[in-house]
């Protein structure tokens, strides 16, 4: 058994100790009278800070509950 | 020193398993096991994920025969109860008295934080399964990593997905109180606005809301086209089928726990339709997916429910950058 051939597809650890793997896209409907997943799209590689750069996203603040705040409208 | 010893056999041990790292194995097998203490949930609200991270691991070890690399391997299960006071008391239980070589777990993110610094000071080989981002950014312990997704990661691409596939404009959101609901609607908000879409309302509510009609009529489906709910536990439930109870006809999306396919069974019509996004998905049609659904139904039955939690613990995740820092620490040069 190797990362790259995990129940959820090839995952691997980044440099900050938070994995990269492939993010399902999935729609609920109802198949043989059971509720269920469909995957209707996926993300591969997907990083705990998505395609923003590390040391760039790490110096802007954790997300809070005022954090990215509401834009005006 | 019996503690060192033994995480030097687990260190070859697993990373001979999970082919990565170059670790020398010892030239004879020990005899002592190497122990595994896993921290999750197995009373309380939290349990029904809880139960599904015990079956994860230890539907792997039964398929390796509690053994990896020739070295036997014990599980030592602590139930938190969900409270970050008994995780606590837990940790050090197992730390100290049962001398574990590694912790998987604690399953939420308040128990993690909890006993963070108490597995730092220990040095600790640490596997968690909380989601707080910055337990793996800005406040990261060398020696502990995370096995499930980080609270935002799975909501990058549902934004995505929702503004270039689904040409969505403006969201409301909807959410629990509380850290785990602010950083997946945060993700959400950086990437849907980055796109040229905006958030334009968030709505939160206690984790015990026993009635959503309050927030729901705040949805006024003139301003926005979609709804993004984060809720966690048993809350999507509730949430969603008010959401319908009350006409809202809006798409609805959501991120890794409002759907988990072990929580399937338990919804009515009302999820129909509901767009979600997570790290696993019982369809994924592979030969290793296949392999541990046919193994958890074999251990626990063929209805057994399975998700993302058992999916998540069925692969010993160990890392090569952790080997390289209980190399850094002496332990494999003693």
């Amino acid at each position: 058994m190797s990362l790259a051939d995990t129940p959820c597809g090839p995952v691997k650890f980044d440099d900050y100790g938070n994995l990269t793997f492939t993010v399902y896209i999935r729609k609920v409907e109802k198949k043989g009278g059971k509720l269920v997943n469909t995957t209707i799209n996926s993300y591969r590689d997907v990083s705990q800070f998505w395609r923003y750069d590390p040391k760039e996203f790490l110096k802007q603040p954790v997300f809070s509950r005022d954090f990215p705040p509401l834009k005006s409208q | 020193m019996a503690r060192k010893i033994s995480r030097r056999k687990f260190l070859a041990a697993t990373s001979a398993a999970a082919a990565i790292g170059q670790i020398a194995k010892p030239a004879v097998a020990q005899q002592k096991p190497v122990k595994i203490g896993l921290m999750t949930v197995k009373t309380g609200g939290l349990a029904a994920g809880g139960v599904h991270l015990e079956e994860g691991i230890s539907c792997f070890l039964k398929d390796k025969n509690f053994k990896l690399a020739g070295q036997t391997i014990e599980l030592v299960v602590a139930d938190t109860a969900g409270v970050p006071a008994t995780a606590k008391a837990k940790a050090i239980e197992l730390v100290e008295r049962d001398k574990v070589d590694l912790i998987m777990g604690p399953l939420a993110a308040f128990e993690w934080l909890a006993i963070k610094d108490y597995l730092g000071e220990h040095k600790m080989p640490t596997m968690g399964f909380g989601g707080a981002e910055d337990l793996t950014q800005r406040h990261r312990d060398p020696y502990q990593v995370r096995t499930s997704d980080s609270s935002a990661q799975c909501l990058y691409p549902l934004a995505d997905y929702a503004g270039k596939e689904m040409k969505l404009k403006a969201a409301i959101t909807a959410g629990d109180d509380f850290a785990f609901g602010y950083e997946q609607v945060g993700g959400f908000q950086s990437v849907f606005e980055g796109d040229g879409g905006r958030v334009i309302k968030k709505l939160w509510s206690p984790f015990n809301t026993p009635d959503y009609v309050p927030y729901l009529a705040q949805i006024d489906p003139k301003q926005a086209d979609v709804v993004v709910a984060v809720y966690a536990g048993a809350n999507p439930l509730k949430f969603i089928k008010q959401y319908r109870d009350q006409g809202i006809t809006l798409p609805l999306l959501g991120g890794s726990t409002v759907a988990d396919d072990s929580i399937m069974r338990n919804f009515g019509d009302e999820a129909i339709g509901l767009i979600n996004s997570i790290p696993y998905t019982l369809d994924l049609d592979t030969h290793a997916n296949h392999r541990f659904i046919a193994s958890m139904q074999k251990y626990f039955g063929a209805d057994i429910p399975i998700g993302f939690y058992a999916a998540a613990l069925y692969v010993n995740r160990f890392s090569k950058r952790l080997c390289r820092q209980l190399a850094a620490t002496s332990i494999l040069t003693s």
